[in-house]
C-alpha cells in the first residue's frame, strides 16, 4: 500500500529544475533509499515532500490526501517528519527542551499533556543515546550530538513517514552501525523511512528499496543489488569516461 | 514655468537626497548596521562649515573637504573602537549603540553650538542666473553641482581603485571576500568614514541654503532611510535615482499638498514598499 | 521548609506588602514616580512578548500605547464613555491593530521587520496630526478629568497600572509554561525548524503580537486619563520605543523579570541625571545605552542566572565573538 505518492514532481529555482518531474512510490513500513551524486536533488525532493519549500508542479499524496498544496506545518502535523543535512538544534535550549519541542507539535504533540510530553522526549533521547546530555544548551554540543537531536526531534514528533536527509555524514565506522540499527528498529515500529545517505554500504543494508537521482531525475529504481550493478547508475556516478573505458 | 522651477528645485534637492543616501546604503550594503550617527554626521559637516565661515571667512563651498576629512577622521575612530567590536552581533546592538552615540553628538552639540538656528550665508547668496524665466541661485546651482561630482566622485572610488574593489566585493559576500584575503576590519572602517564623509560633506552643502541646528539629523535620517530601502539595501545605484525622485516627489508634493505631509507619506510609501517589495523597487536587479 | 524557601517568602512577600501599600504611605512625588516605573515596566513586559520570545525585534511598539491612548480618549470625550470602556476600547484598538499590520509585516526578516514598524508608528503619528477634526490634531486632546482627592487620584492610577503590568508579566509567565510559549521560542531559533515541527508560526507570530499590543493598549488609555491631556508628539514619540528596548535589554530580553528590573533601573538613573546632570541628560542616557550593550549585552537577570560579575576581562571575551 502506498504511503506517499509523488507525481511528476518538479522544483525549479529561476529556471533551473532541481526536480524534474519525478515520480515517487512509498510503501507503508518500507525503508526506501534515496541516492545520487552531489546536487541531484535529493534534498530538494525531500524539502518538497515535506513543504519546507513549496512545489513548483506535480502533486504528492500522503496517505490518499493531497498534500502538496499544504503549508509546512501542516504536513508536519499529519505525521511526516524529516531532519535538515545541516542540522538545525534550537541553540539556547537544553538538549532536553529542543526534543520536547518536537514532541508537542508533531503529529501526536496536540494531544499530549505536559507529563506526556516529557515522557517521550526521554524515551526518544534515551534511544537515540543523546539523554545523558539533555540538561546541556544546544550550543554547547558537538556535531554528531546535534544530529542526534535533530533525529531525536523528528522521533518525537510520531511520525508516520520520516525523511532522513544524510543522518550519518561524518559517523565512523561504528557510529554508522549504530545508526543503520536504529533506523531499522524505527522502521519495526511501523515507522516508513525514506533515508538520503552517501555511504553506500548503510543504504544498501538498511534499504529495501533503492531510487537513483541524478541531474534532477529518477534515473533508476529497484533493489539495492540490482541498482548498484545499473550502468546508468554507474556512469552517473563514475561519469561517461570510466563506462566507455571499461567498455573497451 | 513654474513646474519647470518646481522641476529644478526638485532636482537639486534630489540629487542633496542621492548624495546622503547613497552614503547610508553603502554602508549599510556593506556592513549590514542600521547606521543612526548617520544624521549627525549630516549635522557635524554642517556645523564645520559655519564655523569655518563664521570664524575665519572660509567659503562654505570651500569647507567641503574639510568637512569631509573632519567627518571622516571622527568616523573612522567610531567604527573601529565602538561599532567594529560588535559588528557581527545582533542587529539591535549596533542600532542601540550608534542611537547612543547620536543622542551624546547631539546632546553636546546643543549644549556649545546652542539651539538658535544658523546660516553659513555667503555674500553671493540670493543672487543668479536666469535661463528664460528660470530662476537659478547660484548657491542651489552649486549644491547641485557639488552632489553630483560627490556622486561620481563615489562611483568612481568604488569603481577604479583597490579599495573601492575590496568594498564591493565584501558587498557581495562578506566571507568569501575574507577568504580572498580581504581585511574586513579595514574594509568596514574605510566605508563607513567614507559614507559617513559624504553625509558631513552633504551637511556643509546645508549650510549654505537651510538652517542648520543640532537636531537637524533626524530627519535627513529618516529620508536617507527611505530612500534606501525604494532602491534596494546596498544598491547605490538604487540610492541615486531613489533621492532623485525622492526630491522630484517632494518638491511637487509641496507644491501640490503643502508642507504637513512629507514625512508621513514617505514613511507610508516606505511601509508599502517594505510589505510587498521589500528587496526595493529597484531591488538585487540592479545589484552588480 | 528549608532556610531558603523562608528567606524568599520573606523577600517577596514584604516587596509585595510594600506594593500594595505604598500609595498610601509613600509620599505624593514618590507614588506618581513609581506608578511611572510601573507603567514601562508593563509596557517593557508587553514588548518582551514578541521581540524576547520570537525574536521578531520591534522597534516601534510605541505605536500601540499611542493608539491605546487616542482610542480611550475619543471613547471618553466623544462618546461619554466611562473609563473602563475606554481602557477595555484601547486594547481592543490595539490588538486589531497588530492583527491588521501583523499579518503581513511578520513574513519580514530581521532588517527590514524592525524598519517597517518604526515607519508604521511613523506613519500613524502622522495619520493622528492630520485628522485634526477627529484627533484635534497637533493640538491635542483633552480627556474628562477623573473626580477625587489627589490621593485618591494617584491610589487609583497606581493600583491601575500596577494591576495591568502584573497581568502582562503573569501573561507572560503562563505563555512561557505553555505549548504556545515554546512555539515561539522555537520560531526565534530557527522558524524554518520549528515550521517542520508542525509549528504554525505565521499564527503564532501574530497572536503574539497582538497580546504584546493589547497591553500596550491598555497602558496608553491609562495614561491618557491619568494625564488627562495627550498629543501626538508625546504618545507617538520615537523615544518611548527606545526606552522600552533599552529598559528589557538592561534587564534581559526574553526573560520574565527582566523588564521590570530594568525599568526600575532605568528610571531611577533617569531621574539620578536629570537632577544631577540635566544639561547633559540625552547625553547621559546615550552613553548608557552604549555601556549597556557592551557590558550586560544579555542584562542583569542573565548576570544574576549565571552569578558572573560585570568584569572588564569577561566584557572582552564577549566582545571577541561579534568583532570582525
Amino acid at each position: 500500500m502506498a504511503l506517499l505518492t509523488g507525481r511528476k514532481v518538479t522544483k525549479k529555482y529561476s529556471g533551473l529544475k532541481a526536480v524534474d518531474d519525478v515520480d515517487i512510490e512509498v510503501s507503508s513500513g518500507e525503508i526506501l533509499g534515496l541516492i545520487g551524486p552531489n546536487g541531484a536533488g535529493k534534498t530538494t525532493l525531500i524539502n518538497v515532500i515535506s513543504a519546507t519549500e513549496p512545489i513548483t508542479s506535480g502533486e504528492i499524496y500522503f496517505e490518499d490526501k493531497k498534500i502538496s498544496n499544504l503549508k509546512t506545518y501542516q504536513v508536519g502535523r499529519l505525521g511526516i517528519a524529516r531532519t535538515f543535512q545541516i542540522v538545525k538544534p534550537f541553540l539556547h535550549l537544553t538538549a532536553l527542551q529542543n526534543v520536547m519541542v518536537g514532541a508537542m507539535f508533531g503529529k501526536e504533540g496536540f494531544k499530549r499533556k505536559r507529563k506526556e510530553v516529557i515522557e517521550t522526549a526521554i524515551e526518544v533521547m534515551r534511544l537515540v543515546g543523546i539523554y545523558e546530555k539533555k540538561d546541556i544548551t544546544a550550543d554547547q554540543l558537538t556535531i554528531p550530538d546535534k544530529k542526534k537531536i535533530e533525529l531525536a526531534k523528528a522521533l518525537a514528533m510520531g511520525p508516520k513517514l520520516l525523511l532522513l536527509d544524510e543522518v550519518m555524514a561524518g559517523l565512523n565506522h561504528a557510529e554508522v552501525n549504530n545508526m543503520m540499527e536504529l533506523i531499522q528498529e524505527i522502521n519495526s515500529w511501523g515507522v516508513t523511512v525514506l533515508v538520503i545517505e552517501h555511504i553506500l554500504k548503510a543504504i544498501m543494508g538498511v534499504s529495501s528499496r533503492v531510487i537513483v537521482m541524478d541531474y534532477g531525475k529518477k534515473i533508476a529504481e529497484g533493489r539495492p543489488e540490482e541498482v548498484v550493478k545499473d550502468p546508468v547508475v554507474i556512469e552517473a556516478y563514475l561519469g561517461k569516461r570510466y563506462m566507455q573505458k571499461n567498455d573497451k | 514655468m513654474l513646474v519647470l522651477q518646481v522641476l529644478i528645485n526638485g532636482l537639486i534637492l534630489g540629487s542633496f537626497y542621492a548624495a546622503i543616501a547613497m552614503g547610508f546604503t553603502l554602508v549599510w550594503g556593506v556592513m549590514n548596521i542600521i547606521n543612526v550617527t548617520h544624521g549627525t554626521a549630516l549635522m557635524i559637516g554642517a556645523y564645520v562649515s559655519y564655523w569655518a565661515f563664521f570664524l575665519v571667512g572660509l567659503d562654505p563651498f570651500l569647507s567641503i573637504p574639510l568637512s569631509f576629512i573632519v567627518v571622516f577622521g571622527l568616523s573612522y575612530l567610531l567604527q573601529k573602537y565602538l561599532i567594529n567590536p560588535i559588528i557581527k552581533a545582533p542587529l539591535f546592538m549596533t542600532f542601540i549603540v550608534t542611537y547612543g552615540v547620536a543622542l551624546i553628538c547631539e546632546n553636546l552639540a546643543l549644549v556649545f553650538f546652542g539651539a538658535d538656528y544658523k546660516s553659513a550665508v555667503p555674500s553671493y547668496a540670493g543672487t543668479g542666473f536666469s535661463i528664460g524665466t528660470l530662476i537659478i541661485p547660484y548657491v542651489r546651482f552649486s549644491v547641485l553641482l557639488i552632489s553630483v561630482f560627490l556622486v561620481l566622485l563615489l562611483f568612481l572610488f568604488l569603481e577604479k581603485t583597490k579599495t573601492g574593489l575590496a568594498i564591493r566585493a565584501t558587498r557581495m559576500n562578506r566571507d568569501a571576500a575574507k577568504l580572498m584575503g580581504v581585511n574586513l576590519g579595514r574594509v568596514y572602517a574605510i566605508t563607513f568614514a567614507i559614507g559617513m564623509g559624504m553625509a558631513g560633506a552633504a551637511g556643509s552643502l546645508m549650510s549654505t541654503s537651510f538652517v542648520i541646528a543640532p537636531n537637524m539629523g533626524g530627519r535627513y535620517l529618516l529620508r536617507a532611510f527611505v530612500i534606501s530601502i525604494l532602491g534596494g539595501l546596498g544598491n547605490i545605484y538604487g540610492a541615486l535615482i531613489g533621492g532623485l525622485v525622492f526630491g522630484l516627489v517632494e518638491a511637487f508634493g509641496a507644491l501640490y499638498l503643502g508642507p504637513g505631509y512629507q514625512e508621513s507619506i514617505s514613511m507610508a510609501v516606505m511601509v508599502l514598499v517594505l510589505v510587498f517589495k521589500p528587496s526595493g523597487i529597484l531591488g538585487k536587479a540592479f545589484y552588480e | 521548609m528549608n532556610k531558603r524557601k523562608i528567606f524568599y517568602i520573606a523577600v517577596f512577600g514584604g516587596l509585595g506588602v510594600l506594593i500594595v501599600i505604598f500609595p498610601f504611605i509613600g509620599g505624593r512625588y514618590l507614588t506618581r514616580s513609581l506608578t511611572s516605573i510601573l507603567m514601562f515596566a508593563g509596557l517593557a513586559a508587553s514588548w518582551n512578548i514578541i521581540t524576547g520570545k520570537t525574536g521578531y525585534f520591534s522597534f516601534g511598539h510605541g505605536v500601540f500605547f499611542g493608539l491605546g491612548a487616542y482610542a480611550a480618549a475619543l471613547l471618553m470625550l466623544k462618546l461619554h464613555f466611562p473609563f473602563i470602556l475606554g481602557l477595555i476600547g484601547g486594547g481592543i484598538v490595539a490588538a486589531l491593530f497588530a492583527f491588521l499590520i501583523g499579518l503581513p509585516i511578520l513574513r519580514l526578516k530581521g532588517h527590514y521587520f524592525a524598519i517597517v514598524t518604526l515607519g508604521i508608528v511613523e506613519v500613524m503619528h502622522g495619520i493622528i496630526l492630520n485628522l485634526e477634526s477627529l484627533t484635534g490634531g497637533g493640538v491635542g486632546l483633552s480627556l474628562p478629568l477623573k473626580q477625587g482627592t489627589i490621593k485618591e487620584l494617584s491610589i487609583f492610577f497606581y493600583f491601575t497600572m500596577l494591576a495591568i503590568t502584573a497581568l502582562a508579566v503573569l501573561t507572560s509567565f503562563l505563555i512561557d509554561r505553555s505549548r504556545f510559549g515554546h512555539g515561539l521560542i522555537a520560531i526565534r531559533e530557527d522558524e524554518t525548524a520549528a515550521k517542520v515541527l508542525g509549528v504554525n508560526t505565521t499564527l503564532y507570530k501574530i497572536l503574539a503580537y497582538a497580546i504584546s499590543a493589547v497591553f500596550c493598549g491598555f497602558i496608553g488609555a491609562t495614561y491618557a486619563y491619568w494625564i488627562t491631556y495627550i498629543a501626538p508628539g508625546d504618545v507617538f514619540a520615537l523615544q518611548f520605543s527606545i526606552t522600552i528596548i533599552v529598559m528589557c535589554l538592561i534587564g534581559g530580553l526574553g526573560t520574565l523579570w527582566g523588564p521590570i528590573i530594568g525599568a526600575f533601573v532605568f528610571e531611577i538613573l533617569s531621574e539620578v541625571f536629570w537632577s544631577r546632570f540635566l544639561t547633559f541628560h540625552s547625553a547621559s542616557l546615550g552613553l548608557l545605552m552604549i555601556l549597556i550593550i557592551y557590558l550586560l549585552p544579555k542584562g542583569f537577570m542573565e548576570r544574576i542566572v549565571s552569578k558572573r560579575k560585570i568584569s572588564l576581562k569577561g566584557f572582552i571575551k564577549n566582545l571577541k565573538q561579534y568583532s570582525e
